[in-house]
Formats: C-alpha cells, structure tokens, sequence
C-alpha cells in the first residue's frame, strides 16, 4: 500500500459552481442479486455530477466493479434504476451508449489481432463514416490520441498488443477510450496488473490528463481502484463500498476528517 | 486481419463443395451392376457387364465389391443397382430366411415367386453351375481319420480347428445351421478371409474350412471335400438377380443375359476363379476372355498386362498408375465432399452454441457418439436410406467430420481472449460484430486445427467406403484383403496414408494464412 503525504492529496474544487444540471450518472436504489442467489449490490444510491471524477473503493467482492457495469449496461441491476443525464438507462439503447462511454480496463482488453492504430480507431470504426468518422479522420484521431499518451503513432501505431510492455498497452487502452471523445469515462483498476513503478509513473501522467480533461472539458470519469491513495490522489470524491452497500461518499478531505463508519476508518488508517 | 479468416475458411469450403458435386453428378441413367466382394462375384458381374455393353449398348456402371449378401440386396431392392449375380440357396436361406429344402428346381421355383411377389426382383436363367457351402479338410487327416462325409467329421471335430468366412460363420444355411443338423462342434472356431483360410489350412493351423463348389484353389491345394450327407446345404444355383423395373425399362437386358443361360460349369468356373485367385488377374480381364470362349463377345484386342509376381513394388505400382490415379481422385473427392459438407454444418453449428453456452454441452456430447460408432457400421447404417455408393459414404463421412470441428469451433469461440471480448462490448460491438471480428479471427487457428483433425479422419475412414461400393483407396484394399495379396494392400493403403499426410501439411499451411498476426 501506498503511502499518501497528505500534500498529494488533490485540492477539491470547492470553487466550482454548483452543478444544477442532472446528475452526469445517477444510481437509484440500486441491487443486483445474481442467479445464484449472492447480492452484488444493495439498494445502493449514488449521483455523480457531470465534470467529476467519482473514486469507487473496496475489497473484491465488494460490488465497486458491478455498480461501474451498471454505467454503461454491461450489468442490468435486478432493482432500482440507473440514470444517465437524467434519463432511465433501460430507454437508451445498450450498444449506443456503451460507443459514446470510454472504457479502461485492468490490462487494456486490446484486440491481440488488431494493430495499436487500429485498436485506438476501435470505437471511430463502430461509429462509422456515415458519422463523420472516414478513414482520414480516424487515422488523425488516433495521431493525436496516441500523442497525448506518448506513443507517436509512426513508431507505434503499426505494432500489435504483444509487442507493447504492460504500461504502453494501458496508454492505448485510455487513448482508445478517449478517442469518441465521451462525456463519461469508466475506469476499471485502469492501473492495476501492472508493476509499482509503472504504475505511479502512469497514474501521474496519465492522471494529470484527466485532470486537464475534466477541468477543460467536462467530462466525468468513474474509477474503480482497491487502492485508497490512488483514489485520494485522482478523485473529487471517494465511495467506500463493501458488501455490495454503499457505506459513505465524501471528498478526501471529508472522509479523513470524519470517516463515519468503523470501516472506513479502518481503511484509512491501513491506507493512510 | 479484415476478416481473411472467414473469407479463407469460406473459399475453402467452397471448393471442397465443387469437388463433392462434380464427384456425384451421374452419367445418364446407366445399368448398374452389382457384386458382392469376393472374385466369382466380381468375375460374374463383370461377365454381365460387358455382355450388356456388347449386345444393347447400354451404359453400365460397376458397384463391385460390395460387402456382402446383404448390402447387395438391399442395395438392389432400393434401386442403389439393377442386377447382381446371385445364388438361389443364398436367396432362399439368407434373404428369405426359409429353411433348405428341395431340390435345384424346387429352391428356384420358390425364390423366384417370392421375391416376385414381395419386391419385383427377377431371377433370370441360371448361369449352369452351382456354387455350394462344402466343408473340406486336408487330404492326409482324411486319410488318416478315414473321413469321407461331414457325419464323419462329427466324431473327431473336438479335436480340430476350423477356419470359416464370416458370411459363412452366421449364415443359417452356414455354420449355425450345420451344427444343428450334425452336431458338430469345434475346439475352435476362427473367422477370416477366403484367401487367408487356405493359407491356415496349408500351414497346420486350421483343419476344417467352407469352401465353394468352384472355389479355383481346391485345383491347387490338397484338400478333400466331404459329401454332405445329410444333405443340409441347399442348391446354390448361380443366376443373375434384376429389378422388375429395371427390365421393363430395358427388356433388352434380359435378352443379353440369356446368352448365359446354362453355359458356364463347376469346372470352368473353378478355372477362372483360380486366374483371379492366384495368378492376380483382373476380373476384366478374366471375364472378356470367358465371354469370348463362349463366342458372346469379340477377342480383347489388347494383351491384358503382365502381372506375375516377380516385379518390384515399384514396378508394380508403377503398373497399375492409371488406376492408383483414378481411385486418389475418387478419395478425394469423397473424403473433401463429407468434410466440406461437414465444415458446413458443424461452424456454424459452433459460432451459434457460443451464444447457447447450456445447449452447447449437451450439442458436443451427442455430436461426439458418432465418433463412437464403427465406421463400417455407420456405412451399414446408410445404405437402407441412400442405397450403395457415393451418397450414402459421403453422408457417412459427413457424419464422422462433424465432431473435431465442432468441438474446436466452439472451444475457439468460446475460450477467445476474455478481456479482449470484454472491452469490445464494452465499447458498443455488437453481439455479431464480437462474434465476426473478434471471436472468429481469435479462434480461427483453433478452428483450422479441428478442420485438420476431420480432414485426416476423413481421409482416414474413407477407405472403408469401398466396402459400399463407392470406390476410392479402399477399393485395392479391399479386393486385395480377398486375395490376401498384400501388393495391391498396399498401393491402396500407401497413396491413402501419403494422401492423409499431404492433407494434413496443406492444411497446416492454411491454419497458418488464417492465424491473425500479431497472435500467439
């Protein structure tokens, strides 16, 4: 476990205007029991606010996974509602939204058969030329994505996954969920699987990304992560989950100051 | 990638498919003839072959060297061929099922109306020569134990070793039946093939055998034949046996057969047998010179190739490449019909179960009995659906490809790269694209090495179709199990193995071009 100096804690934008708006993405006493009986998820509500960056942490098996699924319909929770800008997930079409929500995961889930260039044109190709994405455009696109992750698409874009380190292969995978240019962002342990020093390396740079992303442009991420610091470091606000239930959503600040919970507690003093 | 895959997989089918149809396409309407696999069969047919051709003009189709009694009539009575020589005591005693009883005229009288009656089938005049079930055992135990009828036999047959055909073994006109009447029985009774009993009885290992009337080796080996003094076996008339519709359509068929009527003998026959049976003559052969000393037909013009033994294998094959040639291409194109017909059946069958993940189990497990069946017997099995020939071995071939292909298909799709399917649903393919663009081109390689493992198989098992009539390596094989010639064996069994192998590599390459780079 990492330890955190409180000064790299992320000082929160108490200086941002109040959001009006509908929440960004919305769970409302959400649940999801499994067929086989186990409780993922319990009546769980949170909103988060269009421009923010939500942290979900826990233990596996805690749900933080299952509720990120929810987001972008890879689970249908068995109770309660998920709203997207206000509006029932159940009435948008799965695939639709699922193209227009980034998605990182552990390891990058690259297409091994696809090149680098390819795998970032990934979602530009689902949408199609009709849309505005022909050939040169996407090629483009991927030039720049690839560039602001520090992979030049000339000595990169032509190679496949396997030829890639573990650290270059997540690069990819956030300029592949970046390159639809999404309103929401979901991030899976986008850090996890790979060694310490790639790890802090990337969440630096590619953290200091975000940041520019959400303060410049909007967008609202959802990261799952088991690692409080990293959660401290790149989040608004942190949600603890365990047990498939929500025990507490705060800022860092917020939950250092008052943890509210023996468990929360708990892992702060582990984590902090 | 772009899909290459799938295309590949497609072109290949594809041809495959045109090599099937073009292999099943049939000339018009011609008479088959039929024969069951041993030489006085083959020899018969043959002599009725070339008499049809000669006399009427006809196209005539050879199905020689089908396996036994009851796939050549079953064969005829669903159409599969119009005629084959046939046997009145076999008619009466294996087909009917009745009893022996009567004499000669008696036995014909009775097969010719029942099988009249019941299925349209003609027994035309018979040939002249009948060709019964005897028991023989070696000149010097004869003469030792004092042994002249098969009562004789009875009292020392504890002590000796028989050797029978399998026909012969469970026929009720064949070993069962005697029994009953006799009372015989055996220290041991061993089943094998015609040519192979004369060799035990020649080395001391068997004592007892059937033998036929005009079998050609009872002219070379010392045996004696007991008399049948009970008198058990029945007549066993050779005739040839024809579709009612077959002659109605061509009343000329009979006309040219009756040429045959009464003229062919034990003795004669014994002769040509013994040319087939010993000198390794082809029935071709053998049947036009007998054709021409009955002045039926014209001298072959051509000096039929010399066969004696003395040549080397080489030369041997070497001899025979036109033939080796023509039975390669009918193996290939039996064995590329069923797995092309295979591939199209069992891929997509396993691109569709990985989205039916409880069915698929269930799928796999009942498409992997038909591996557990015998070939043979899964041959067996077609014939009353499709009759002899190509069809019913290309739907049993289709039968047997279908298992590796379908278990790799699925286990490919199924197993693909999980975080790689993950992450393209997730950012919004659809279920097909994952499947198309994702799952497929992953699995392809996988794929490819089940289309291999059917390929081989295929190839493999291809060489029992002989025994239904299709043709292909088997048929050398086959023929040359009846002469216990181990050459012929050979230059079927060695091009079916080399083609195997070759299959194999070009399909290696294959899987190869279909691997998705940047994979593995």
């Amino acid at each position: 476990m990492i330890l955190i100096p409180f000064s790299m804690v992320r000082p929160t934008s108490s200086t941002r205007t109040r959001d009006t708006r509908d929440p960004a993405l919305e769970a409302r006493g959400v649940s999801m029991r499994f067929p086989d009986g186990t409780d993922a998820l319990v009546s769980v509500d949170l909103a988060i606010r269009p421009g923010e960056t939500v942290a979900l942490v826990g233990e596996s098996g805690s749900g933080k996974t299952t509720l990120l699924r929810t987001f972008n319909r890879m689970v249908e929770p068995t109770g309660g509602e998920i709203r997207i800008r206000g509006r029932p997930a159940v009435e948008l079409d799965p695939i639709e939204l699922r193209r227009h929500t980034g998605y990182v995961q552990q390891e990058g889930g690259l297409l091994p058969h696809w090149t680098v260039a390819r795998n970032v044109e990934l979602v530009l190709r689902l949408l199609g030329a009709g849309v505005g994405w022909p050939a040169e455009r996407r090629r483009e696109r991927a030039r720049e994505m690839l560039e602001l992750v520090g992979l030049p698409l000339e000595r990169y874009g032509g190679r496949y996954p396997a030829e890639l380190s573990g650290g270059q292969r997540q690069r990819v995978a956030f300029a592949r969920a970046l390159a639809a240019d999404p309103e929401v962002i979901l991030l899976d342990e986008p850090f996890g699987a790979l060694d310490a020093l790639t790890r802090l390396e990337l969440e630096r740079e590619l953290g200091a990304l975000f940041r520019d992303w959400e303060e410049r442009l909007g967008k609202t991420l959802v990261l799952v992560t088991h690692d409080l610091g990293e959660a401290f470091r790149l989040a608004d606000r942190v949600a603890v989950m365990r047990a498939g239930r929500l025990l507490r959503v705060g800022t860092p600040e917020e939950l250092s100051e008052e943890p509210g919970d023996e468990y929360v507690a708990a892992l702060l003093e582990v984590g902090a | 990638m772009k899909g290459r895959a799938s295309i590949l997989l497609s072109l290949g089918v594809l041809a495959l498919g045109l090599v099937c149809a073009a292999a099943t396409a049939h000339a018009q309407d011609p008479i088959v003839v039929g024969s069951k696999n041993f030489e006085e069969s083959r020899l018969l047919a043959e002599m009725f072959a070339q008499l049809i051709e000669e006399r009427t003009g006809l196209p005539v189709e050879r199905r020689l060297n089908l396996a036994g009694t009851q796939v050549c009539f079953e064969a005829l009575r669903t159409g599969a061929i119009d005629l084959y020589p046939e046997y009145t005591g076999t008619g009466l005693a294996s087909i009917l099922g009745e009893a022996p009883s009567g004499d000669a005229a008696a036995t014909l009288a009775r097969v010719r109306r029942v099988f009249l009656e019941r299925w349209d089938l003609h027994w035309l005049a018979p040939l002249g020569f009948e060709n019964a079930y005897e028991l023989a055992v070696p000149r010097e135990l004869a003469h030792r134990e004092g042994l002249a009828t098969i009562s004789d036999l009875v009292r020392v047959a504890p002590h000796l070793d028989a050797a029978f055909g399998y026909e012969f073994a469970e026929r009720p006109d064949g070993l069962p039946g005697l029994r009953q009447t006799y009372g015989l029985s055996f220290a041991s009774v061993r089943r094998m093939q015609q040519a192979l009993k004369y060799r035990a009885a020649a080395a001391g290992e068997a004592q007892v055998l059937d033998v036929y009337t005009t079998d050609g080796r009872l002219l070379t080996y010392d045996l004696v034949v007991l008399d049948d003094d009970r008198s058990f076996f029945p007549p066993y008339a050779a005739a040839p046996l024809v579709r009612g519709a077959t002659l109605a359509r061509h009343p000329q068929v009979a006309a040219a057969l009756s040429l045959l009527a009464g003229a062919l003998d034990e003795e004669g026959m014994r002769r040509l047998n013994l040319r087939l049976q010993e000198a390794g003559e082809e029935p071709a052969a053998v049947a036009r010179d007998a054709l021409a000393e009955l002045g039926l037909v014209g001298r072959a013009t051509e000096i039929a190739p010399e066969t004696g033994k003395k040549e080397s294998f080489a030369g041997y094959l070497w001899g025979r490449r036109a033939r080796i040639g023509r039975h390669t291409l009918e193996h290939l194109a039996l064995s590329g019909a069923g797995l092309a017909l295979g591939a199209l059946l069992a891929i997509p069958l396993g691109l569709a179960l990985e989205r039916r993940r409880r069915l698929a189990e269930l799928v796999i497990r009942t498409v992997g009995v038909t591996q557990t069946v015998p070939s043979l017997a899964l041959l067996a099995f077609m014939i009353p659906l499709l009759g002899v020939g190509r069809a019913p071995a290309i739907a049993a071939l289709w039968i047997y490809s279908l298992f590796p292909m379908l278990r790799n298909t699925y286990t490919g799709v199924a197993n693909a790269d999980a975080r790689a399917v993950e992450s393209a649903t997730a950012l919004g393919m659809t279920p097909l694209q994952v499947l198309a663009k994702v799952r497929l081109p992953l699995a392809a390689p996988v794929i490819m090495a089940g289309v291999r493992t059917s390929a081989v198989l295929t190839v493999g098992t291809a060489t029992l179709a002989a025994f239904i009539g299709a043709g292909g390596l088997g048929d050398p094989i086959v023929t040359g199990l009846q002469l216990a010639d181990t050459r012929m064996i050979l230059s079927g069994a060695v091009p079916a193995a080399l083609l195997a192998i070759g299959v194999d590599l070009a399909l290696a390459g294959v899987e190869r071009l279909v691997a998705p780079r940047g994979v593995g």
